[in-house]
């Protein structure tokens, strides 16, 4: 069994943990494309590499974030989210809805 | 007088069909097992605690709100403190914190949650979706090893301490503390899973001399 190191509860075996995706960062959702929405909603880089996830500790509903090397499959470090994100982000409502700006296919 | 029953109240337990042979109790309006007929004394005990009152709270002034109701603040995260009122309070995590009154506790845990309400606090409902068991006895670290990975042996898992991990598969809190005088271990794991792991436990004991205890066991 592989152990993660979960920053608030220790380290626990990797089934008590659910993989939550690529940390990255969010374009303007009032003033971006819809492509580059879809880029950051549905697309992964997928790269070998260091890559920076979103872990989930289900067990204490705890995330965190965790750099991993995506072929070793190594953790290197994990950390409290508080170290990247230090206020809460508030979503404006869109000042106008007009028609798609482009179609992505 | 008249025997009670669980049926005879809206609030029950979610195990209550698996308490065979068991005297109740009125506590909190919902029927508690007091002790189960028949049964001579045994090295180890489980008793299922899930109808007593609790709450939760989190957010960030949920633990400056505790200290300003007087309550005692557990200081770490994945800690818990009991009150000698018998109110225990849980910090799971940093922000988020569960209040319960102990088998025998005279206390309005009502009152408190009503207390307990302001700007940057949110309710956790702890009471309807988790159930509440507690393991006595002499072999608690020998028979949760077998059910659970983290090390909850004297050593490395005091009392006071508290562990949210898996336990026969499914997620669960288990808190080191004392009730009577004895050291227990309360586990609070989902109400879905309560029968399975109600049954769980109990096979898990049944090599120390484990049976079902009513709460007669954890009052004083």
């Amino acid at each position: 069994m592989k152990i993660i190191n979960c920053p608030l509860n220790g380290p626990r075996n990797s089934s008590e943990f659910v993989h939550g995706g690529e940390v990255r960062q969010m374009p303007d959702p009032n003033n971006c494309t819809d492509k580059e929405w879809a880029d950051y909603v549905f697309y992964s880089d997928n790269q070998i590499g260091v890559v920076t996830e979103w872990w989930l500790h289900a067990a204490s509903g705890y995330w965190f974030i965790a750099e991993r090397h995506t072929a070793s499959d190594e953790i290197l470090r994990t950390y409290d989210p508080s170290e990247i994100y230090t206020s809460r982000f508030e979503f404006s409502e869109k000042a106008a809805s007009g028609l798609p700006e482009e179609m992505t296919v | 007088m008249s025997v009670i029953t669980p049926e005879a109240f809206d609030s029950r337990s979610f195990i209550y069909r698996q308490h065979q042979q068991a005297e109740f109790t009125e506590v909190a309006g919902a029927a508690q097992v007091s002790s189960y007929k028949g049964q001579s004394h045994s090295a180890m005990g489980l008793t299922d605690l899930s109808v007593l009152p609790r709450f939760g709270l989190r957010g960030p002034a949920a633990g400056e709100a505790l200290i300003a109701a007087g309550l005692l603040h557990p200081e770490q995260p994945n800690s818990l403190t009991v009150a000698d009122d018998g109110v225990m309070v849980l910090r799971l995590g940093y922000n988020e914190y569960w209040l319960l009154a102990l088998p025998g506790a005279e206390v309005d845990l009502t009152a408190l949650e009503q207390q307990l309400i302001g700007p940057g606090i949110y309710p956790v409902y702890c009471h309807d979706s988790f159930a509440w068991m507690v393991m006595s006895g002499d072999h608690l670290a020998d028979v949760l090893a077998k059910v659970c990975a983290v090390d909850l042996s004297e050593a490395c898992f005091k009392s006071g301490d508290l562990v949210m991990t898996s336990l026969a598969r499914v997620s669960g809190v288990i808190c080191h503390h004392q009730m009577a005088d004895k050291h227990v271990f309360s586990i609070f794991s989902d109400s879905a899973s309560a029968s399975y792991l109600w049954d769980a436990l109990l096979d898990a004991m049944g090599e120390f001399d484990g049976a079902p205890a009513g709460q007669n066991i954890l009052i004083k």
